[in-house]
């Protein structure tokens, strides 16, 4: 049995009451692809959160697991450290701080290393700076293939933005932290062709290093590039479908109703 | 919810127990100014300039717009403490207890590292001074003006009270009527001060007005930058800074004119800042408001002369029980003048900003251009941010433009900082350091890192 590095077991989750996941269970392996389908309000989006720890969704019921630690009395800040990574549906603006300086900066935090006191030791201070200015060249380098301009990381973050803009932000900020295992929701929404397939390469290229990826779409286009080994189909909070790529192809025929 | 918990955090709150050497007993009378004349043996003419201003200040009635100020006592204030009888050019010469004191505001060590001359006020005086030897050389005065009263009559004779004059204002009034302490500057034809002149402002003693008085004069083509630090202890009871600043910056000269203001919450901040801006000259107003309990405050610019420019960034950032109400005002009285006016503010735990402005442009004062921005930061629910902007624009042949932007920071944003690995109270301070960079950029090093360190510790304490 491979060693999953993320483990959903049996989770339950309720936002004001009300359940949006119900007796969930996945588990993901380093450098492997997994597509979270189901229609819309199927409970994807309220998993994502769930995960990444979001006050708002209380998990009732089950245990997150990453890499052999049960996640739940974690901050969101804290999760985001250990190397989980949500790309948001709907990102917000936050006015004041300009891209550029905000990427810099959660790099930085980042690969500081939490044990050491990093003003004195020159081991770890370097290890920080060298993996942030590596993780900012890999952005600057990136940046031109999204159609990106200079000008673009002295806007405030995601404000004005346009919704492929906030995409590609959310991509570029995943650049700057190189997460483990990375969840992208509906990140096929609002990009143009050209765009879709840099950043499909960019993901491409993570997963080929390492990071386990779990993709949220209702549509399968994206998958025909960035081809899943595990298909899970939600309705109503429940997993009502799991396996491999075939289930695509089915989908892609009949839709969410004939399963 | 993060940001409804945050609450201020001050460090500059000691006071030390230094006694005053003489202080007149609270409240405001002939006697009091003449007294305070009489201590700093003016010439007849200051002392009468002083009565007259009384007279406006009693006779003008408190400003009803701006902020709360119905909880001012002008009866008990103290308006003037000498707290030693001499001024010292070296800080070993300084009483040891107030040396303490600008240690601990890190005044010596920023004097060594960064300016070219320092002034530090301690309560009503200018107790220590010091110029570079080779500015001296140059022709450059820098002193406190209580002495170039004595030692540069006819200079302060021609400027005093031509910029900002005794009718101005209420809180200006006032300040010609008490005044004490403040700089004076002089820069000759040409003379161009490389590093900044600074000084910084301390109030020691409690229910305490602090009136102190500038007045620089930028003689043709010269160039000079200022800047100016205060602070004050925390006391249950509040008191009063009112200063007066006037500049006359001749044909062609620049002068930058930088406040890192940070008072604590229990000072009242009202203070009238007027530059003259004769034909080319430039004029920049940096002004920054952390602290107090309520600020206003509107850097002013005349432009006079044709060409003139002014600039005016205004930053403030208001926390619990404050309320910054800050701005600037341009006015245009000569062809092809240029002004433009930034305004950041930033408003959390129930503080309130407000941005008033004015700007002015008289009958052919042709081709002259007027920018505005201001952006506005509100931190939680229970924050506040207005715009009172005013336009009085007489000529037809002009540019003008206006933005306005508001921007909130709720749940919402925080937990998408946080799923990008910061915890809320970082998220905030990179959010609000990030909104004011504007203001760190054009600040010397040492002071644009205090700066993010002040912001950090002002956000503070909000992780519960």
């Amino acid at each position: 049995m491979q060693k999953s590095f993320l483990a959903i077991k049996n989770l339950a989750v309720t936002v004001e009451g009300k359940a949006v996941v119900r007796d969930f269970s996945l588990s993901v392996e380093k450098g492997s692809i997994h597509a979270l389908m189901g229609p819309n309000g199927s409970g994807k989006s309220s998993l994502a959160y769930a995960v990444m720890g979001h006050p708002a969704y209380a998990v009732t019921r089950g245990k997150i697991i990453f890499e052999g630690k049960d996640l739940a009395k974690l901050k969101p800040e804290e999760r985001a450290r250990k190397g989980i990574f949500l790309s948001f549906q709907e990102p917000p603006e936050v006015g004041g701080v300009a891209l550029g300086t905000y990427l810099r900066s959660i790099a930085k935090k980042q690969w500081s290393l939490p044990d050491v006191d990093v003003l004195k030791d020159a081991a770890g201070r370097r290890a920080q700076v060298r993996e942030s200015s590596l993780a900012m060249r890999t952005i600057k380098e990136f940046a031109p293939s999204l159609g990106i301009a200079e000008t673009f990381f002295d806007r405030a973050l995601n404000e004005g933005f346009s919704g492929g803009e906030k995409k590609k932000s959310e991509i570029l900020q995943m650049l700057a932290l190189k997460p483990k295992l990375a969840i992208i929701d509906e990140i096929d929404s609002g990009l143009d062709f050209d765009s879709l397939k840099a950043i499909t390469a960019a993901l491409k290229k993570a997963v080929k290093d390492g990071m386990g990826l779990i993709l949220i779409s209702h549509y399968t286009r994206i998958f025909k590039s960035l081809k899943p080994k595990y298909v899970h189909v939600l309705r109503d909070g429940e997993l009502i479908k799991e396996g491999g790529a075939a289930l695509l192809k089915k989908l892609d025929k009949g839709g969410y109703r004939d399963i | 919810m993060p940001s409804n918990q945050l609450k201020a955090q001050y460090r500059y709150g000691f006071h030390d127990s230094a006694a005053p050497l003489y202080q007149i007993k609270p409240g405001l009378s002939e006697r009091v100014v003449e007294e305070i004349s009489s201590i700093k043996n003016e010439p007849a003419w200051m002392r009468e300039f002083r009565l007259r201003a009384l007279k406006v200040f009693e006779s003008k009635p408190m400003p009803p717009w701006g902020g709360d100020l119905s909880n001012i006592n002008f009866n008990n204030i103290t308006y003037y403490a000498r707290a030693t009888d001499k001024q010292s050019r070296t800080w070993d010469d300084v009483p040891a207890e107030i040396k303490n004191t600008f240690d601990r505001l890190g005044v010596p060590e920023a004097e060594r590292k960064m300016f070219a001359g320092v002034g530090a006020q301690y309560d009503s005086d200018v107790i220590y001074h010091n110029v570079r030897k080779d500015l001296e050389k140059q022709g450059v005065i820098f002193c406190d003006t209580d002495t170039a009263v004595r030692e540069y009559p006819d200079l302060v004779k021609k400027y005093f009270g031509t910029v900002v004059p005794v009718g101005d204002n209420k809180f200006a009034a006032l300040n010609t009527a008490c005044w004490s302490g403040g700089s004076f500057i002089y820069v000759p034809k040409g003379v161009k001060v490389a590093m900044p002149l600074q000084a910084y402002f301390r109030i020691n003693s409690k229910n305490f007005g602090q009136f102190e008085r500038t007045l620089i004069i930028a003689d043709e083509g010269s160039d000079l930058h200022y800047i100016e630090g205060c602070t004050a202890p925390v006391y249950s009871t509040d008191s009063l800074h009112a200063a007066v600043v006037e500049i006359i910056v001749h044909k062609n000269a620049h002068v930058r004119y930088t406040t890192i203001q940070n008072w604590s919450n229990n000072v009242y901040n009202l203070v009238t800042k007027r530059a003259r801006a004769e034909e080319g000259a430039y004029v920049e107003w940096i002004d920054g408001n952390l602290g107090s309990k309520l600020t206003m405050k509107y850097p002013s610019v005349f432009m006079f002369g044709r060409g003139a420019r002014a600039d005016v960034l205004s930053v403030a950032l208001a926390g619990p029980g404050q309320h910054q109400d800050a701005g600037a005002k341009v006015v245009h009285l000569a062809p092809d003048t240029v002004s433009s006016i930034v305004s950041k503010s930033v408003s959390f735990g129930g503080g309130r900003t407000s941005y008033r402005g004015l700007a002015k442009v008289i009958k052919g004062a042709e081709r002259s251009r007027i920018k505005t921005q201001c952006d506005a930061l509100i931190l939680d629910p229970q924050s506040r941010s207005d715009t009172y902007p005013t336009m009085a624009i007489e000529e037809e042949n002009v540019r003008v433009e206006h933005e306005a932007t508001v921007s909130r920071i709720g749940d919402k944003e925080i937990f998408y900082l946080q799923s990008r690995g910061l915890k809320p109270v970082e998220a905030t301070s990179m959010i609000v350091a990030g909104f004011f960079e504007p203001l760190a950029k054009v600040l010397p090093i040492d002071y644009a890192i205090e700066l993010n360190r002040l912001i950090e510790m002002e956000m503070e304490g909000s992780v519960g």
